[in-house]
């Protein structure tokens, strides 16, 4: 389907329901909950060729939900509760057909928004996308030219991202950036936010690049715990400037959790983290049709199904896979984690962070209150590797934590406090803590 | 949860002292604290980040779990630390223990709670973006409705870190909450959303010194059609503060002792309320 057929059957936009994006509590424990929120890949076809990209896209999926099978799903999403999707890649754009899916979308009552790296967001698809009834695009920009380009894999793709803001700000369509914090684009970010801010962007979500996908190959990107500190210490001022400006931050589920700047943080989120939602209020999708509660979590461990063979409502309200979130509990908890102040709110922080980095959730270092508590007894945390990813979407490595001193010299003579093996995955045992993967017996 | 007034870190509820700088921590009043006379517009404009108050969700077990933690100290002993002893931690890959106290027993185990569930963080993960509203679609309940799960009440707050009530956000329910009239206390600021009165009510006449206030009757039904219990619905801030007041004729003292009548509007409305004085 060529993009102008496709803007040729879009619906008026006037003619559109007002969305209904509002966000509901979820329920008691014990009930199933309603997805308030869904995550669509609707291709892993990408311009780009990121060195953090979490699904390594590139190509698209042989066997993608076809474009009727994508508008079924659309009102599959409105039956089961969703008020609001954000269509993902791979790269959106690259089927033309996407502007009918936000078309459905908004046809069926919800919100509609996208995440792109805007390379080659035409005036056309644009335009497209404005009349389609897009709500917002969230434009990722990843530092300054040079660490962006590099990270990105494209020469120029700085440049174009924020034409990409400026293209869509001029037909009025609001715009946000998102930006992964990472060796390379730490010590961007002050200036990065003066530039998204002469931009026009309304605000700017933040995340550490997390190790999955062709993160998991470069660890030489990722940050290491103790860095959590100078992170912070660099977003201290951020914040500050970011109000001066009007942008909001909106902090991305893997950044925090409970440090002094905490509330700052999320004084949208209603002032502190409160837990993963994967398979709470979150659904994920992927192109061809594989539903999972963490939209950056793949494989047996977070794929509930599979759309072509069940409903979306079937799949939400019975698949183990998509209820672990909501049956874990403090004891699925391991390492500092398990012992933490925090551990019943928190639960290890981000899954998608936890999971590719140890093996198993429940014991992630990427955590300013935990950086800060080693921190004040004098030691510090780093990651290793351990075992290599396979080269698949959404696949990760191992990583090992290793406590240490802080001090150089002590560290130099002591050596190791600790060491966190990885530990077993869900396949091997779905609740509970696991056990090292170098305990296990053949 | 709640920030420590003097070190912002955010700390369990029933904590006498900040775990981590050791700051005495506030408790709920018992007695109401008269706030000056204000009018309720200009009410709406408090600001200050108050001190830390008991929360509804966190409950008994803050103490203990932070018992436990504080046993679990390694080398350097400070209140309410958590760097657990490294022993526990790597080479049991069961261990959940730590000073011989189980974190399972004085955490909640495998009974997620209510409170848990449904207040993780909205706009999923990595790829939600920032909300163009800033915060979500800022009416995630309504409040004339109050269709909120049990155990919670649907609040008009704000939800861009501002002064002025512009959203609505379903809240915990306090124990043994204030009914209108009674005194009440509010967590973080007069616009958080989070107070301890009761379903049907919010903490209003803030003082922002203390964060103590009096429980009023919010308005029920709809917007087109409010209803209160007790006096005359008030809706403000373009539909975010709907809330009951007893009307009152300036000429004739018919105003409780303690308060004053002052004049007031919305766009429906131009009239005189009791207000505390």
């Amino acid at each position: 389907m060529r993009l102008d057929e496709a803007k040729r059957r879009l619906r008026v936009l006037q003619d559109l329901p007002v969305p209904d994006a509002r966000r509901l509590r979820d329920t008691p424990a014990g009930e199933v909950p309603t997805p308030r929120y869904a995550v669509w890949e609707i291709t892993l076809a990408c311009d780009q060729r990121c060195i953090h990209c979490g699904s390594r896209a590139g190509k698209a999926r042989k066997d993608e939900l076809s474009t009727q099978e994508c508008l079924d799903l659309v009102h599959q999403l409105a039956d089961i509760g969703v008020g609001e999707v954000t269509l993902v890649g791979g790269e959106a754009y690259l089927r033309n057909d996407f502007v009918l899916i936000v078309n459905e979308i908004r046809a069926r009552g919800m919100s509609v928004t996208m995440t792109t790296g805007g390379l080659n967001l035409t005036p056309e698809r644009v335009e497209a996308l404005r009349q389609a009834g897009i709500r917002t695009v969230s434009i990722s920009i990843d530092g300054l030219a040079e660490a962006h380009d590099a990270l990105r894999g494209i020469p120029g793709s700085h440049d174009k991202a924020f034409a990409a803001v400026r293209r869509l700000r001029a037909v009025g369509v609001p715009v946000g950036v998102n930006t992964q914090i990472n060796r390379r684009t730490l010590r961007d970010l002050p200036v990065l936010l003066e530039r998204i801010a002469e931009a026009g962007a309304f605000g700017w979500q933040l995340q550490i690049t997390s190790p999955f996908g062709n993160a998991a190959d470069h660890p030489e990107i990722l940050l290491q715990p103790h860095m959590m500190l100078e992170v912070f210490e660099v977003l201290r001022p951020i914040l500050a400037r970011a109000r001066e400006h009007g942008i909001k931050i909106w902090p991305g589920n893997n950044l925090g959790y409970f440090g002094p700047l905490e509330g700052e943080l999320r004084s949208l989120q209603k002032r502190h983290y409160k837990g993963c939602g994967a398979g709470r209020a979150q659904v994920g999708i992927e192109s061809h049709g594989d539903i999972k509660g963490c939209p950056s979590l793949g494989g047996p461990e977070n794929v509930g199904g599979n759309i072509r063979e069940h409903s979306l409502a079937q799949l939400w309200t019975r698949s183990a896979e998509l209820a672990y979130i909501r049956e874990r509990s403090t004891s699925e908890l391991w390492g500092y984690c398990a012992q933490c102040y925090y551990a019943d709110t928190c639960r290890g922080g981000c899954t998608a962070t936890s999971e590719p980095l140890m093996g198993r959730p429940g014991n992630n270092p990427f955590c300013h209150h935990r950086a800060l508590e080693m921190d004040r007894v004098g030691q510090r945390e780093r990651i290793e590797p351990v075992a290599a990813a396979p080269g698949i979407p959404f696949d990760h490595g191992l990583y090992r934590i290793v406590r240490e001193w802080a001090d150089p010299q002590r560290r130099e003579a002591e050596g190791p406090i600790s060491v966190d093996e990885p530990r077993v995955s869900r396949l091997q045992r779905r609740m509970g803590p696991g056990t090292s993967v170098f305990d296990e017996t053949p | 949860m709640l920030p420590c007034p003097s070190c912002t870190r955010h700390v369990l509820g029933e904590e006498k002292a900040c775990p981590f700088c050791e700051s005495p921590l506030r408790s709920i009043p018992t007695q109401r604290v008269p706030v000056a006379v204000m009018v309720i517009a200009v009410g709406a404009v408090l600001c200050g980040c108050g001190p830390a108050v008991s929360d509804a969700g966190d409950t008994a077990d803050a103490s203990s779990s932070s018992a436990a933690l504080s046993s679990s100290s390694g080398d350097t002993p400070v209140p309410g630390t958590t760097v657990p002893d490294p022993s526990t931690t790597t080479t049991d890959p069961d261990a959940t223990t730590s000073g011989g106290t189980s974190i399972g027993d004085t955490t909640t185990g495998g009974d997620s709670t209510t409170l848990d569930d449904d207040t993780f963080d909205s706009c999923g993960g990595f790829y939600g973006g920032c909300p163009v509203d800033g915060g979500g679609v800022p009416y995630e309940c309504d409040v004339f409705m109050n269709d909120c799960v049990q155990g919670e009440k649907c609040m008009p707050w704000a939800n861009d870190g501002g002064e002025i009530w512009n959203a609505s956000r379903c809240s915990p329910i306090a124990p043994d909450p204030g009914s209108p009239g009674d005194p009440c206390i509010v967590e973080g600021s007069a616009v958080s959303g989070i107070d301890t009165c009761v379903l049907g009510s919010m903490c209003f006449y803030v003082d922002p010194e203390t964060n103590e206030g009096s429980c009023v009757e919010v308005c029920s039904n709809s917007e087109d059609a409010p209803v209160c219990l007790e006096g005359t619905c008030l809706v403000q801030f373009e539909g975010a503060l709907p809330l009951c007041f007893e009307t009152c004729d300036p000429k004739v003292a018919s105003c409780a002792k303690d308060e004053a009548c002052e004049p007031v509007s919305d766009e429906a409305l131009d009239t005189d309320v009791c207000v505390p004085g």
